[in-house]
């Protein structure tokens, strides 16, 4: 078994015709994850015994002939900000370093009866606050590519641990880039879908408005794998549904036409590298015959602001239930403001705080209307420019970040630097558009950098389409 | 439409968020200055006539059958960091807890 060349389908293929099992799969990716994550830190935890009983139930059913499904012992790495019945979930966070989860999230189940073998539960920002994996409680991920450089956030243990071949394929949660900006850093592919393909029963909410759970993985193909279990409608969550799925000719390319907008270009703080690796990505699209069109997002330089406003006052709100009563609790002494003060005090990082504290500031009479309902309109406003520009062209192309992958230290200092790091991404969650970051090709002993690829609501195949396209499948 | 952050404004939030900041004051003023002079753009924006956008999805209300998963109110009773002959138990809200 050489696992270099291992895809979700290679691993279903193998051990549906019997070239091996899928013990033997999901021991050899937990070895590698066991050694990997002394210096990586992919994982909070590692699900050994889970992982192996899971992979053996597998194996009965193959030798039953049964069918295992179709993630059948492909081993993937969980974001920990997901519920497992009655594991530990901590969502990075100090305050939940102990609670026990009393259910599966819907999306958990899902991969379950699909066969998938979760290996562990994967590092990330504190309630997925954050573009670095720097916030975490439990200690940053290091960027398997370079480990000097951070892997992105929030979800960056679930890039690093599909990157440094310590999990098959990840689950993540994006609220304004959280996949698609580490799967560009790791050099991954990572998915947005459109709001309400995918149930969030069981996700820790950071802003309910605008959170996503989606798939990483090595190719598009094994993203889009995962992603089409995971997806459609759940009672536990009224946002979802089952929509239908979209089909682009890629049969005849020049019946496709890639927007690519203009202010996403300048003043961005685009670097050269990055600026050149775009051109190369649209030069392959148009040369392979698609139209390549200019277009327009003139709001989208306001984004930023509206999307930080708006997940600040839904973090402000969210958080509210870690009171030091319900999922924790610390000291009983004291008045029960006392007991909230201190226990939120003591649990919450740095990040969240500041972002709690603000939230609660453009909430409050008097600020309400010049913060949160100002960029509740602005959100109107970047929806409407999507909408428009999406009359004219089927997918949009972008960069996923304005930089490489930065260095551990270099923005986490200065909150206004970090937050840049997601001005291509949130747009995207703002408007509830289905997105994916790919890798650019050819960056062998170079930095990755990702390409995003935005779609039209529910348009989630258009992106994986042309994604696999674009890697030649 | 902005506001300068004082060191009280934020003693004043952190009451109302009941998030106990000691000794971090003076660094949280900081970057709300920053965070909020960053939003100074929006007033750029005309956004008369424009309706506020309180969520990504277009769906309205969902009505779904109140069942009861008994299961599920089982283990949220269980995995409750403190509990007596089934029921939750809590500090005491209207007095202190002696």
């Amino acid at each position: 078994m050489d696992k270099n060349i291992l895809s979700i389908k290679d691993v279903r293929d193998g051990i549906v015709s019997g070239d091996f099992s899928a013990e033997e799969v999901t021991s050899e990716f937990l070895k590698e994850a066991k050694q990997k994550n002394q210096e990586i830190n992919a994982y909070i935890s590692i699900r050994e015994e889970e992982a192996i009983a899971s992979a053996k139930e597998i194996d009965e059913k193959i030798k039953a002939g049964e069918d295992a499904g179709p993630l059948c012992g492909a081993p993937l790495a969980i974001k920990d900000n997901l519920l497992i019945e009655d594991e530990v979930c901590t969502s990075a966070s100090k305050l939940l370093k102990d609670y026990v989860s009393a259910y599966d999230a819907t999306v958990i189940k899902k991969l379950r009866t699909a066969g998938a073998v979760f290996l562990g539960k994967a590092n990330m920002d504190e309630f997925a606050m954050g573009s670095s994996t720097e916030n975490s409680a439990f200690g940053p991920t290091k960027n398997p590519v370079d480990t000097e450089r951070v892997p992105g956030g929030s979800s960056g243990g679930s890039a690093a641990a599909v990157a440094g071949r310590m999990a098959l394929g990840a689950i993540g949660s994006d609220t304004g880039g959280s996949i698609r900006l580490p799967a560009s850093f790791c050099g991954v592919v990572g998915m947005k879908p459109t709001y309400g393909r995918v149930s969030r029963f069981g996700l820790m909410a950071m802003a309910s408005s605008l959170d996503q759970i989606g798939p990483f993985g090595k190719t598009v193909a094994d993203a889009e794998e995962i992603y089409s279990v995971i997806k459609g409608a759940d009672k536990h969550d009224a946002t979802s549904r089952n929509a239908g799925e979209s089909q682009l000719n890629l049969g005849d390319p020049s019946s496709i036409t890639i927007g690519i907008p203009d202010e996403y270009f300048s003043g961005t703080g685009l670097d050269d590298e990055t600026s050149k690796a775009m051109q190369e990505t649209v030069d392959f699209f148009r040369s392979a015959g698609m139209k390549i069109k200019k277009i327009n997002l003139p709001y989208s330089k306001y984004a930023l602001s509206a999307y930080y406003i708006i997940i600040f006052a839904e973090i402000s709100t969210n958080l509210a239930r870690f009171d030091g009563i319900r999922y924790s609790r610390g000291s009983n002494n004291g008045s029960l403001f006392d007991i909230y003060m201190k226990t939120r005090g003591a649990g919450f990082g740095e990040e969240v705080k500041r972002r709690m504290l603000l939230g609660t500031f453009v909430l409050s009479a008097g600020y309400y209307d010049a913060y949160y309902a100002k960029a509740q309109k602005v959100r109107q406003l970047i929806k409407r420019d999507f909408i428009e520009a999406f009359n004219q062209v089927d997918v949009i192309l972008s960069p996923t970040s304005p930089t490489v992958p930065f260095k551990f230290g270099e923005k986490s200092d200065d909150p206004v630097q970090m937050y840049l790091s997601d001005i291509f991404t949130v747009p995207v969650n703002l408007a509830g558009l289905p997105a994916i970051s790919i890798p650019v090709k050819g960056r062998v002993d170079k930095l990755p950098i990702g390409f995003q690829l935005i779609g039209k609501h529910w348009h989630d195949s258009d992106l994986f389409s042309l994604g696999k396209y674009y890697e030649g499948q | 439409m902005l506001k300068d952050i004082k060191k009280e404004d934020i003693e004043r939030l952190a009451q109302l968020a009941r998030i106990d900041i000691e000794g971090k004051e003076a660094g949280l003023v900081k970057d709300a200055e920053n965070i909020l002079e960053y939003f100074e753009q929006l007033k750029d924006v005309n956004t008369d006539n424009i309706s506020p956008m309180s969520g990504a999805s277009d769906m309205v209300n969902q009505a779904e059958a109140d069942d009861i998963d008994k299961g599920l109110l089982q283990k949220g009773i269980e995995s409750f960091p403190e509990t007596k002959d089934g029921y939750l138990k809590v500090p005491g809200v209207m007095k202190n807890n002696d």
